[in-house]
């Protein structure tokens, strides 16, 4: 398969741009890149999920145009996605087989002997004898539902298998086994396109690797010029983050506003120290499984750690509480704004007040001057770009939504705000509006701002202090560390 | 058209297409019930169009009025109780079975308030501690209840003659029954509640987002649970009026409120899938019904013939919903 000149723009995004990658039969190749770099929109184009803009595809020297997965499947191209595409009330022969069910004379009789006969084939030949073929998926532990999905994506004809990032989810030694699938799966010939974030395995696994940023090619190399090194540095480039960092203000004797001791969480955190300021910025960097992604929620009380402390103005935090969380001044951003922030269809005024609205009413009443007033100010504060508050916060823009959010505990008063990726599918100009606003917040407002993100340029463009996580544990935590610091921390080292 | 002047379109106008989705959706039915006066104005032309009908219509609509302005908010919320005609029929039953034995009025009818409310409880426990889907939930208990009720009355319908329930019945204020005042203040207060106050906001946000209303500090347990009290609740006061109504008692009393409750909350506009609703076109549905049943009746028509002109009414008006949300959304 060859991919040839490929470009895709989503709105102001230029998620890939002349890009060109091939992958021959029998070859692992290894797509590797930042969160954005446009490595999943590849693979949609490959897989005829998403339509480029420009651009060829060519499998087996013949040029195909992939305006739909069923042309990909024809074509030979099989993705196994993120998201596991399988149907979790039924078993595991019958996933394998999805859509191709072998049938008796009649052709709506499904001749299930044969198809169970299939199926073992397809797992042995893969390899997985071990598992059951009458299992359901849905009663199967996460990691093995991916060798399903692989096994169900290598119907015949398969020229070239898509895997995005299947090892996350997993631990090292069913990583390895995926890993040992996949090349038996190349020694049969089939060329595959692995997209992974873990280096080792790439390395591992590659014979060649292809790096992506800013949905731009930068840098291919074949397996044995590959090392970390390169890896991750054409990975992050060499531009210059403009520091904005100036104007922080605390010292070492800044009043803490936050200590956590000790944390661990049965989803993902190992014994995790942080300590947050009054006055700072403090940025929390990890790749996804690191910890990072559930440290947000569970600082904010949503889910109860399994041990540790949190300490807010002396006192013991109870733990897994909001509301005792929100009492002590503590708002939380969270990642998801659509499905965990907002109300679409309410007003913008409704969802800025939401979390405070019992401070504006009596006795149960909502007091709409207060309400009306409240949310006017705050929509004003931040520059909410609408004509009326009380037009539904759907109709916003993702920057202006993100302002909502922002807002809603603003007004609130709270003294610690905690982000989770605040800037997650925000245009570059709200971003830069956003970060402005942290800064002002901390360091003129004195509040306590905690920014946990996936964005590594983010973090280090915002926060006065970083903290790296990986594999639950922080693997750094400094004052202005360097790009390629925070890089090591997140991707190559171990805590010790 | 570009990608910018569409955003633009959508902001501009995005809070009165919503708006004027919602006012359609109402007047539209409003207009179905304007309409319904005229068409049985004409079929009956000495009688429909009086005081006395009117009233009738209403004292009609009592307890079916009560319990859909319990089960609006229940609905935004998210949830759904379709056991509220079982507890009608517990309601009566005990009523009926406590009457027999002596005891003053007022005390049975706060002991068979209190029974429903107590199912509101555990209809309420079994879906928000336990989890259980609230349909099945209240499929389940609806099917247990009407069965208990059953089983205590042996299927006998008790006749009650007592002071307490002929007042309810025959009691007027400036010529308006008490029950009609009772229905009237229900429906206020469950729209001042909706309107105007921190609960109802908050009852949109969980059926709306749930996780967005628990990550703001919105409690998405006590308020849903209280909710299914308060449906109980108002299905237990439904039967108090059904019994002073009908001067009987009987467990087959709840049936026809199975889902003729769930219908007008529905034909009024709420939305299922929660988030989005108002009792005051819960209100207009109620009316929609009662008039229906009450002009068929005029017109000598079988009742059946209601609930298929009902069935139609209410696929129209949620297509016409579907409808302008899609258009909504564009």
């Amino acid at each position: 398969m060859q991919l040839s000149s490929i470009s895709k723009r989503y709105g102001g995004v230029q998620a890939l741009s002349d890009v060109s990658i091939h992958v021959n039969a029998g070859e692992i190749l290894c797509l590797v890149g930042e969160n954005g770099a446009g490595k999943s929109t590849l693979a949609a184009v490959a897989a005829g999920l998403v339509a480029p803009d420009s651009g060829k595809i060519f499998v087996d020297g013949e040029e195909v145009v992939l305006n739909s997965p069923r042309a990909a499947e024809i074509a030979g191209i099989r993705l196994a996605s993120q998201e596991l595409q399988l149907c979790p009330e039924l078993d595991v022969m019958t996933n394998v087989l999805l859509g191709h069910y072998p049938h008796k004379k009649l052709p709506f009789l499904v001749d299930y002997a044969s198809m169970k006969q299939k199926a073992a084939e397809r797992l042995a030949s893969l390899g997985l004898e071990d598992i059951d073929l009458h299992q359901n998926v849905g009663e199967m532990p996460v990691v093995y539902r991916a060798f399903v999905q692989i096994a169900r994506s290598l119907t015949p004809g398969a020229k070239v298998l898509i895997t995005d990032e299947p090892t996350a989810p997993m631990s090292d030694i069913e990583a390895t086994r995926l890993l040992k699938l996949l090349k038996t799966i190349c020694d049969q010939g089939v060329g595959i396109v692995f997209v992974s974030h873990r280096l080792d395995e790439v390395l591992n696994i590659a014979d060649r690797v292809v790096v992506l940023r800013d949905g731009k090619l930068v840098d291919e190399m074949n397996k044995n010029e590959g090392n970390k090194e390169r890896i991750v540095s054409s990975m992050l480039g060499h531009a210059s983050v403009d520091g904005v960092r100036a104007g922080s203000t605390t010292n070492e004797n800044s009043e803490v506003a936050m200590k956590v001791e000790n944390l661990s969480t049965a989803n993902g955190i190992f014994d995790t120290n942080l300590t947050l300021k009054f006055g700072e910025i403090l940025g929390v960097y990890g790749i996804a499984g690191s910890g990072r992604d559930s440290l947000g929620m569970t600082l904010f009380g949503s889910n109860k750690p399994t041990s540790g402390k949190i300490i807010v103005g002396g006192n013991e935090l109870k733990l897994g509480s909001i509301k005792s969380t929100m009492d002590i001044g503590i708002g939380y951003v969270p990642a998801e704004r659509r499905a965990q922030g907002l109300l679409l269809e309410r007003s913008i005024k409704e969802n800025i007040t939401l979390a405070f609205l019992r401070k504006l009413s009596k006795l149960g009443l909502i007091q709409k001057k207060s309400e009306s007033a409240s949310g006017q100010l705050w929509a004003d504060n931040l520059s909410i770009k609408t004509k009326n508050i009380e037009n539904a916060v759907l109709s916003l823009s993702g920057g202006n939504q993100q302002k909502v959010l922002l807002s809603r505990w603003l007004l609130t008063g709270c003294r610690i705000l905690i982000l989770d990726d605040p800037t997650r599918g925000v245009d570059i100009g709200s971003k830069l509006e956003i970060y402005e606003l942290l800064q002002k917040l901390a360091h003129k407002e004195k509040v306590a701002v905690l920014v946990i993100s996936s964005d590594i340029e983010e973090v280090l463009k915002i926060s006065d202090r970083i903290e790296v996580m990986r594999n639950g544990k922080i693997t750094l935590s400094k004052t202005n560390p360097t790009q390629q610091e925070v890089a090591r921390a997140a991707y190559l080292e171990e805590a010790s | 058209m570009s990608r910018k002047q569409d955003k633009e379109t959508i902001s501009g106008d995005a809070k009165r297409k919503i708006d004027f989705g919602s006012f359609f959706r109402r007047q539209g039915l409003l207009l179905m019930l304007i309409l319904m006066i005229i068409f049985f104005r004409f079929q009956s032309p000495e009688y429909f169009f009086t005081f006395d009908n009117a009233i009738t219509i209403l004292v009609g609509a009592t307890a079916l009025g009560i319990m859909a302005s319990a089960q609006t908010p229940l609905i935004i919320s998210g949830g759904i109780d379709v056991s509220v005609g079982s507890v009608v029929a517990i309601t009566t039953v005990i009523v009926g079975k406590l009457l027999a034995t002596g005891m003053s009025s007022w005390l049975v009818v706060l002991i068979a308030i209190s029974i429903g409310m107590l199912i509101g409880v555990l209809n309420g426990f079994i879906v928000v501690q336990l989890g259980v889907n609230p349909f099945i939930t209240t499929l389940g208990t609806m099917s247990f209840f009407s069965g208990l009720a059953f089983i205590l009355s042996a299927g006998q319908t008790v006749s009650i003659r007592d002071p307490l329930f002929d007042w309810f019945l025959y009691t007027k204020v400036f010529s308006i029954p008490v029950l009609v005042i009772i229905v009237v203040f229900v429906m206020a207060l469950a729209y001042f509640i909706e309107r105007k106050t921190v609960v109802g906001r908050n009852i949109f946000a969980i059926g709306g987002n749930k996780e967005a209303a628990r990550l703001s500090g919105i409690s998405t347990k006590m308020l849903p649970l209280g909710l299914y009290v308060v449906s109980s609740l108002s299905a237990a006061v439904a039967g108090v009026v059904l019994v002073s109504q009908l001067g009987s008692a009987s467990p087959q009393l709840g049936t026809s409120y199975l889902l003729s409750v769930v219908t007008a909350v529905i034909l009024g506009g709420t939305s299922l899938a929660g988030g989005r609703g108002s009792v005051a076109g819960t209100a207009i549905a109620v009316g929609i019904l009662a008039t229906l049943s009450n002009g068929f009746a005029q017109m000598q028509l079988p009742s059946y013939g209601q609930t298929t002109a009902l069935g139609a009414a209410l696929i129209i008006a949620v297509l016409v919903d579907q409808t302008s949300s899609k258009v909504k959304n564009k």
